[in-house]
């Protein structure tokens, strides 16, 4: 569980990061180019479409309600090197 | 947000121009390429214009300048593209120009027509040189029978013949001539046709080619010999040798005559080649003094050209001209500039006057795009250009077109490739964009750098998540499930279905993305799809609940406030509480159910069915659990809420606007028949003609008309009228342009009640069953990507795993090597060409009607300014139209 919401926050904090904190920086780094605007509406838009992106892949995973249907042979591969 | 997020500010002016400072300041304006004229003599006649004569001089010019070009390519000589860029020259200086063209133009016509004559006489006498050579070589076998041939003929003729022709010595003449090879077969059986077989014909192959002077094609030629005896089979050899257009040549019969012949022919063809030399060279000579300076000119006489034409949409006065046209209002700076820079040019002293005018005409949409957002702010002009004020579409699109994309094509080797194109496109801009292409694809993929490079960076996120790269799946961060089974059980059967009871670890998940232990699974497309199909259903709400509130803004700029009530609340709830509940549910279901559950996770398409039909079970304590049982408290309640708040908008969407408006209409019209001139000029209305304020403004526009004879430019305009640049007295609140759907316009014909009913009925259905479809059409998200990640994979078993998979240490290679190339043009083609393509047309249409549908109109039409970039951008003149 703990694990869980490490993975949560920290990918949620990078795209807070991009959609969020950037743009702010941007806003005064910018603050005389014509593009700024432009520019801050793509990240935006970039962190939220990503975040809802990684979210719901993530959450659909947490508990799963079927399993992966694996070959014997295979299974006793990832006994072996991966667990 | 810059001023991409609606159209600039456009402002309908009337500019004041000496006639004699006017050439040069329309060609100051057409290198700036920020105004467009508007034609005020558009119920002129093209020939009774004022510039017709100038006009038709360009075009002499233009014809000159396009035979030369076609010479210059004809001879394979390049023509370098200059760097420059050329100013249209003064008018005086199209005379020197004229005359120059004139003087190259016959020069070369002059050079064309001699050497034309020349290698047609070339090739009469190389001819004759071969029909000599051969005719030498036949004698020189044959020589002796033919003299016996013609002794005997002779006396045997005059005993043969009676009658009026036995007096005739019959001799046996000859004719040689060369006839084209194709006609050969033909020709021998017109002969023997026509002269029943009584001359001797032969035929003999020329094996050298001739050129065609005229064409240059090259031609082959036969040479044949006709022997006849008496003078009426004579006149008919000759005859058929005219008509199949064999040329005879006279060939003396005696060999010595034959060899002085050959002699002089042969010094003759080096005479004629020395002359066609040089020729040819002063040919050359004239060309590349003219390849220099072709393109120069070309683009200055194209410019002149344009200037004129442009001229002619001005309305003529005694000395001046009067042009309207709209700009930007930011770039009245520029204009001024440029406008002064022209009157510096021509010498003039008084300086042309610009004066806002008032009209109820929609300006055009103009936006300020860099080149990133160039190429897709013309993807949403494509569907149709945004009404002047509309919120854009644009600015968003740069961001939600790739990310759709790369849903629908989710792969990050496939993604990788796409970028690195992307991007090879974009770091050789410069090189690729001045070199000019021709070829149409390459031009299309081209101006679409920036998109493909974006959909190639999405894609390989969207690959990462997917964990999909070429088919194979990466395990970076560690699986998560753990199989944990004993020997006996994997010797049981051949394949076993994991049971995430045990072997997953409750509510944790892989870092990033989709499990690496769901590639190997043979139950793998069961776990995708519904994966897939939410996400699709997810995307799609929040995609169309984005536009809808788009539409928030066009509410406030256009001053209709009751439509937020009316048409956005509605519109919102209906979408939220049908749809926005759906994507709730679907979340709440992925985190509240794990597998000890399994058996009790609702069917959610059941319990969505259920909702409309009003069929509840609830669980009974100790039963079985059921996936059709509600799955929370209160479940009924609430989606009795959701129903009947979306179900109420419906009316409220049909019916509330139509009498809104129909009321406040009466009311107005009770009020007094009075105009404010405090009240916001609204853009598309024209105050009544018993107002102060317009009498003013024609007043304005009269007395400059007026003026014009008593030269009183120098002291600015009239009293009353305002000077350059400030906004005409008649609008005292300019902030925005309002479009009132039938508020307050007494005078103006708005449309009747039912015409707005209708427009409403048909605007409600369209938006209701619109949300239910365009909902289930974003499932082409899912449906695309399942057919790349199946394609994809089918390439690595069926063909790059072949090679992978062959015994042999050293063997392996060799095929893999083989077969990787396959594998390569078939990922390119298939996958990269052909998918993208697909994927690029889906994600097109999700924007143009799902999205666009929520929130735009798109229809405005586009700002053309008078610019000279185009005649800059052309190859050759042949792209000239006009």
């Amino acid at each position: 569980m703990a694990e869980t919401g490490l993975s949560f926050g920290i990918l949620s904090a990078v795209w807070a990061f991009v959609g969020i904190v950037l743009p702010i920086i941007i806003h005064f780094v910018m603050a005389k180019s014509p593009n700024r605007g432009i520019v801050q509406i793509c990240l935006i838009l970039t962190a939220v479409c990503c975040y809802i992106f990684w979210i719901t892949t993530f959450i659909s995973q947490l508990n799963p309600l079927i399993g992966p249907e694996l070959p014997s042979g295979l299974i006793r591969m990832i006994q072996l090197e991966w667990n | 947000m810059g001023s991409l997020f609606r159209s600039e500010e456009m402002r309908l002016c009337q500019i004041f121009l000496q006639t004699e400072a006017a050439y040069a300041c329309v060609s100051e304006l057409g290198e700036l390429g920020l105004v467009q004229f508007k034609d005020l003599n558009e119920n002129v006649n093209a020939f009774q214009r004022t510039y017709v004569s100038q006009i038709r001089r360009c075009e002499e010019m233009e014809r000159k300048l396009r035979y030369t070009e076609k010479e210059i390519l004809r001879d394979k000589m390049r023509i370098p593209d200059i760097l420059d860029n050329p100013k249209a020259p003064a008018p005086k200086e199209m005379n020197d120009l004229e005359v120059e063209f004139e003087k190259m133009d016959n020069e070369l016509r002059q050079v064309n027509t001699n050497n034309e004559a020349l290698k047609q006489n070339h090739l009469e006498l190389r001819e004759l040189k071969e029909v000599l050579d051969g005719t030498q070589t036949y004698f020189a076998v044959y020589g002796q029978d033919i003299q016996h041939m013609m002794n005997e003929e002779t006396q045997g003729h005059e005993e043969a013949i009676i009658g009026t022709r036995s007096q005739q010595t019959a001799a046996l003449g000859f004719y040689v001539g060369t006839i084209p090879r194709e006609k050969v077969p033909v020709f021998e059986r017109v002969m023997r046709f026509v002269t029943h077989g009584t001359v001797f014909l032969r035929i003999e192959e020329i094996a050298k080619t001739f050129e065609d002077p005229v064409t240059g094609d090259e031609m082959h030629k036969c040479m044949f010999l006709v022997f006849y005896q008496g003078e009426q089979l004579r006149n008919k050899v000759k005859k058929v040798c005219e008509g199949m257009k064999g040329t005879i040549y006279p060939v003396p019969e005696s060999t010595q005559e034959r060899q002085e012949m050959l002699h002089g022919v042969k010094t003759r063809i080096v005479d004629l080649e020395n002359v066609l030399a040089q020729s040819n060279e002063h040919r050359k000579r004239v060309l590349s003094k003219a390849q220099k300076e072709i393109r120069a000119w070309t683009i200055k006489v194209e410019k002149i050209k344009a200037i004129y034409h442009t001229m002619n949409m001005f309305k003529v006065h005694l000395n001046s001209l009067t042009a309207e046209c709209w700009f930007p209002v930011k770039a009245i700076d520029d204009i001024r500039r440029a406008l002064s820079i022209g009157e510096k040019i021509s010498g003039s002293t008084i300086p042309s006057v610009i004066q806002p005018m008032v009209t109820d005409e929609n300006p055009p949409t103009y936006y300020n795009c860099n080149k990133f957002v160039k190429g897709f702010q013309n993807i949403v002009h494509s569907y149709g250009v945004s009404t002047y004020g509309e919120v854009n579409p644009a600015p968003y699109t740069v961001i939600t077109f790739p990310f759709l994309f790369a849903v629908m094509f989710g792969d990050a080797g496939h993604g990788f490739i796409m970028f690195l194109f992307g991007l090879f496109m974009i770091i050789k801009e410069k090189s690729i964009g001045s070199k000019k292409l021709t070829n149409e694809i390459a031009n299309t993929f081209f101006g679409g750098r920036y998109i493909i490079m974006m959909m190639g960076l999405f894609s390989i996120y969207t690959g990462v998540i997917y964990n999909d790269a070429f088919s194979r799946s990466f395990n970076i961060f560690g699986t998560h499930w753990y199989p944990n089974l004993t020997d006996s059980e994997l010797r049981s059967s051949e394949n076993i279905q994991l049971n995430p009871m045990f072997a997953h670890k409750n509510s944790s998940a892989y870092l990033i993305g989709v499990d690496p232990i769901w590639q190997s699974a043979k139950n793998k497309i069961l776990f995708l799809n519904s994966l897939k199909m939410k996400m699709a259903i997810i995307l799609g709400v929040i995609h169309m609940l984005f536009g809808v509130c788009l539409s928030v803004f066009n509410h406030l700029h256009f001053r209709s406030y009751i439509d937020i009530f009316v048409k956005f609340i509605p519109e919102l709830l209906f979408l939220g509480c049908l749809f926005g509940y759906l994507v709730a549910m679907i979340f709440y279901k992925w985190i509240m159910f794990d597998a000890s559950r399994a058996s009790c996770a609702p069917a959610l398409l059941i319990h969505y069915i259920n909702m409309f039909m009003f069929k509840y079970t609830s669980p009974i304590n100790g039963e079985l659990c059921d996936p059709n049982l509600t799955f929370y408290k209160g479940q009924d309640t609430t989606q009795y809420i959701m129903f009947f708040l979306a179900i109420l908008s419906i009316p409220v969407l049909l019916i509330a606007k139509p009498v809104y408006v129909v009321v406040t209409r009466r009311s107005r019209a009770k009020k007094s028949d009075s105009y404010h001139p405090s009240d916001p000029l609204i853009f598309n209305e024209v105050p009544p003609e018993d107002s102060e304020i317009t009498l003013q403004v024609y007043q304005n526009i009269n007395q400059g008309f007026q003026d014009d004879g008593h030269d009183s430019f120098g002291n600015g305009h009239p009293k009353e009228g305002p000077t350059n640049g400030t906004a005409v007295a008649v609008a005292h609140d300019q902030q925005a342009p309002a479009q009132s759907h039938g508020g307050g316009g007494h005078g103006h014909g708005d449309e009747e009640t039912s015409e707005m009913i209708i427009h409403q009925v048909i605007e409600t259905i369209e938006f209701c069953l619109g949300c239910i479809s365009h909902t289930a059409s974003y499932l082409r998200l899912w449906a695309l990507s399942l057919a790349h990640a199946q394609l994809s994979e089918v390439l690595w078993h069926m063909v790059l795993s072949l090679g992978l998979t062959v015994a042999g240490r050293y063997v392996g290679g060799v095929v893999t090597f083989v077969i990787f190339f396959f594998w390569a043009n078939l990922t390119v083609a298939i996958l990269l060409l052909m998918e993208g393509l697909s994927a690029f047309l889906h994600t097109l249409r999700l924007h143009w009607v799902e999205f666009q549908s929520k929130f735009y109109e798109g229809e405005g039409y586009a700002f053309e300014p008078f610019t000279f970039r185009r005649i800059l951008r052309m190859q050759s003149l042949e792209e000239v139209t006009s």
